[in-house]
């Protein structure tokens, strides 16, 4: 039980009478870097809108530490819980600073003002992302790796033990990928938090991850380590595209090059 | 926008510009009260004792019809430039006004049909009208509710659903218009808004209902804030979108609805003030709340004086005037923004 | 579609300028000696060969002077207003006074249309297309135009001398009513009151013109178009109030409601029960022969309050 920040049991779920998920389950293992892959409408991104409780389930159940997801008030599950979306269009002028701050929320009492620490925290998590030159930018004048970046800070300010996110680096450009990606790593190295993050690129997935898991259809296909999960035979099965595996010396962890013609 | 730092000075000006404007108010008007008398009656309190300075007519003038009237556009003011807020916040779109969900045409519905059932009218006690138009706006909003869905869908399958519905009540306003054209200035009286009716009894029930209700809208200024995010967002940040929505919505409903009752449709303050208070404050409720108040209580008494005064003998409906100063104002702020997106 | 664009617009323009060139008027043949001929309110001459026979009337107040003329046998269409005398009520109807059924006009093959000043321009140019000869007959909105307007009917429908009897009539109504010797009061004539808006009979109505005749002063004299401040009747604060019933309501009911409503409730005319109700609308509000019925009504009322 200590050992999951969250389990899945026997989830259940249909859209307009379709079932997606079916008896699924599966746990996140305490502090650490957990991929949730797979094809498009696999059913990532609705996992991943479980967990805020957007769409209730037909059957079974998300349990965290405190025992049922659906127990828990909005506040709490914020302190427990945060979130990165995939995209985000943000029309209003709040800057950078403002934005970050948001994720405060679920910590400040009813009507006080931010204090001091809660600056504090929005501004480390600021430096983590590399944003605190733009804090006082308007936030909608952002790139769109940029505006990425302060989503994540939110999350960071957020202080939560989960933070869940949806593709957080399909926008940005190869440095910035590698320097978010490894952040998140490095939060999950030093015990800060429990990343779970849905991604596309597999060669990212393979540099970091500790935990894999492959959905196919709504159902789990392969769950464990990198080297386990991302397999020619499982990738060609699942993405039906034909792969090349390339190991590195001494490397177990593969690099996954598709065969383009 | 405006430098942070000139919050304050802004807020002050403002507040002191509507201390001026009412005052002016309360001395203008076509009975030809001059300001010294004016200032006499004020001093001379509520209860007329004789003077010199002014006639008991005078006195009631200033004291049962402008004053109350003022305070009512003042009162009116307000509650549509925080309902207007408050929408365009929930539906996230500075476009929104209070009337989208069908306070307006539901009213105005309500209003007409009453007329063409002979239930309202010349004949009838006071609070007629304002109770067939309360009901109205508590109608249409609540079908709107249960046609889009309820709070479980999105702000834009509310909307739509209102217009939808808007547009069917006001076809069968101009029905019931139409078959009753002997009341049909009526109705029509009535719908352009109008405060030449307040009196201390409406101010009061009005004022009473409608700020006590806009009162924990300010309270609310982070959850506002964060609901501009998408539904995720906020829900992931820890703000029960679903309660908070429902709670913003009665709550401006209602006293947006109380306000129509008494005052008819009076458009463009709702849409106009906060979206202008966004442009000079920024977008955090925090601020907007406290300017959109002022805004709205300023331009709503400015529009009601001009109502009075502009045509001598008679009044203008001051729903006309917001309008008529509201379009030109809007579409600059349009060519604006789409200046700015391009 | 650049190449559809231009015929279509041709097309367009032509329907809409269309009726430009199509003429309007269709007189009347006329005969050298005819006495039923006057020049109309528009400037229109309408000579007709001999007197009408079959006339439809689309104002009430020309449907009263038909009546009074003696005529009124020879009426055969009507609007749903023309309720006066009780004898029109048997002629059939042909609609409101907005938009009044060309058809059904046509149906009753009428030699003469009258309309007043409530018809529409549409209306008129409807019926004239249709080969009617239509008279639009408003002499202005006061006592001497309705005597003109009286004079006008008779001689196009041929009873002049009945139209001077008429008018003689209401002169000496007039006369008998400025003979009460009262100190002129000022009076406030309510029109609408309350959440409808302040109406009353400004200096530009009929109604005013009745009202000074009888020999009160209207305090809303200098105010045009009906509208009214209510700040303004307190400033007044005028010495009587003609307060008629309220549409579909009776006076008693009107009375009621007007008394207790603030800020009517405070006036001095209320509190001393200075209130005229006992003059019916249509009499003092229609252009027609009561009128002089209507200015006696009034300063007898007027008389008795002040005794």
């Amino acid at each position: 039980m200590e050992k999951n920040v969250a389990t899945i049991e026997n989830l259940n779920w249909s859209y307009r009478n379709k079932p997606l998920f079916t008896n699924l389950s599966t746990a996140f293992p305490k502090d650490a870097f957990i991929s949730i892959i797979g094809p498009n409408g696999s059913g990532k991104t609705t996992l991943l809108r479980h967990f805020l409780r957007i769409l209730p389930p037909n059957k079974g159940a998300i349990l965290l530490e405190k025992g049922d997801l659906l127990a828990y008030s909005q506040r709490e599950l914020a302190k427990y819980l945060s979130y990165v979306p995939q995209t985000s269009r943000l029309e209003y002028d709040f800057s950078v600073y403002e934005c970050v701050a948001m994720g405060r929320y679920a910590h400040e009492k009813r009507l006080a003002n931010l204090t001091m620490r809660d600056h504090k925290i929005i501004g480390e998590a600021l430096e983590v992302v590399k944003l605190s030159h733009l804090k006082e930018r308007v936030a909608t004048e952002l790139s769109g790796g940029e505006y990425q970046r302060v989503l994540i800070a939110r999350a960071l300010a957020q202080q939560s033990k989960v933070i869940l996110l949806d593709e957080p680096v399909s926008h940005l450009d190869v440095h910035h990928q590698r320097e978010i990606l490894s952040l998140l790593s490095s939060l999950v190295k030093n015990r800060i938090a429990t990343v779970v993050c849905v991604l596309h690129d597999l060669n990212a997935v393979s540099a970091f991850s500790d935990l894999v898991i492959m959905l196919d259809k709504g159902n789990i296909v392969a769950e464990g380590s990198v080297e386990t999960v991302l397999t020619k035979e499982r990738i060609e099965e699942v993405y039906k595209v034909e792969v090349d595996l390339h190991y590195a010396k001494d490397a177990k962890a593969p690099l996954v090059i598709p065969k383009w013609r | 926008m405006l430098n942070r730092k000139l919050y304050p000075l802004f807020w002050v000006t403002l507040l002191a510009l509507l201390v001026v404007v009412t005052l002016a108010s309360l001395a203008v008007g076509p009975a030809g009260i001059t300001i010294k008398q004016t200032v006499a009656i004020i001093k001379d309190g509520p209860t007329y004792q004789m003077n010199a300075t002014f006639t008991n007519a005078q006195h009631r003038i200033i004291w049962s019809l402008r004053l109350p009237r003022i305070l009512t556009a003042l009162v009116a003011g307000i509650v549509l430039a925080v309902s207007g807020m408050v929408y365009q916040a929930l539906f996230r779109n500075p476009m929104a006004d209070p009337y989208v969900l069908g306070i307006s045409s539901g009213a105005a519905f309500a209003v007409a049909l009453g007329i063409y059932l002979g239930l309202v009218g010349g004949a009838t006690g006071v609070y007629q009208v304002p109770l067939a138009a309360f009901l109205g706006s508590a109608g249409a909003t609540w079908a709107i509710f249960i046609l889009s869905g309820g709070v479980r869908r999105s702000p834009t399958m509310l909307l739509l659903t209102g217009i939808a519905l808007n547009f069917l009540l006001s076809a069968l306003m101009s029905l019931f218009m139409y078959l009753n054209r002997s009341q049909l200035h009526s109705i029509m009286q009535w719908t352009l808004g109008s405060f030449s009716t307040a009196n201390w009894e409406k101010l009061l029930i009005m004022g009473s209902i409608s700020l006590l209700a806009l009162l924990p809208i300010g309270f609310l200024n982070r959850e506002l804030d964060i609901l501009l995010l998408d539904d995720a967002s906020a829900l992931s940040v820890g703000v029960s979108v679903r309660t908070i929505r429902l709670i913003l919505l009665g709550l401006s409903t209602l006293a947006t609805s109380v306000t129509v009752a008494f005052c008819g449709i009076i458009g463009f303050v709702g849409l106009m003030v906060p979206h202008i208070m966004r442009l000079i404050v920024g977008p955090k409720h925090k601020n907007l709340f406290l300017f959109s108040l002022l805004g709205g209580a300023l331009m709503m008494v400015t529009a009601d004086t001009l109502a009075r005064v502009l045509m001598g003998t008679t009044e203008l409906p001051v729903g006309i005037i917001t309008a008529i100063g509201g379009a030109p104002l809007f579409i600059i702020l349009l060519v604006r923004r789409k200046r700015e997106t391009m | 579609m650049q190449r559809i664009r231009i015929p279509f617009l041709i097309i367009v323009i032509t329907i809409t300028l269309f009726p430009l060139f199509a003429t309007g008027q269709k007189e009347a043949v006329v005969s050298e000696q005819s006495p039923y001929s006057i020049t109309d309110s528009r400037g229109v001459v309408i000579t007709l060969k001999e007197a009408p026979q079959r006339i439809v009337s689309l104002s009430p107040n020309l449907t009263e002077i038909l009546f009074a003329l003696g005529i009124g046998d020879k009426v055969v269409g009507r609007t749903e207003y023309c309720d006066y005398p009780v004898e029109a009520s048997d002629i059939p109807t042909v609609g409101d006074l907005f938009s009044p059924s060309i058809e059904k006009i046509l149906s009753l093959e009428p030699d003469l249309v009258v309309i007043g000043n409530l018809g529409q321009a549409q209306t008129i140019d409807a019926l004239e297309r249709s080969g009617l000869t239509v008279a639009f007959i408003d002499e202005g909105e006061t006592l001497e135009g309705t005597s003109r307007l009286i004079t006008k009917v008779g001689t196009l429908t041929g009873v002049p001398e009945k139209a001077l009897e008429v008018n003689q009539a209401i002169d000496d109504s007039v006369k008998k009513a400025q003979s009460f010797s009262f100190d002129p009061p000022t009076v406030y004539y309510v029109a609408g009151f309350g959440e409808w808006g302040d109406f009353t009979a400004t200096g530009d109505t009929y109604l005013h013109d009745i009202i000074t005749t009888a020999g009160a002063i209207n305090i809303a004299s200098d105010a045009v178009n009906w509208g009214y401040q209510v700040e303004l009747i307190l400033a007044h604060d005028p010495d009587i109030i003609i307060l008629p019933a309220l549409w579909g309501s009776t006076s008693e009911e009107t009375k009621r409601i007007f008394t207790t409503t603030p800020p009517y409730n405070t006036l001095t005319a209320v509190k001393e029960d200075r209130i005229i109700t006992s003059v019916e609308n249509s009499i003092i509000e229609r252009q027609g022969p009561r009128s002089g019925q209507a200015v006696l009504l009034l300063a007898q009322a007027i008389a008795n309050i002040l005794r």
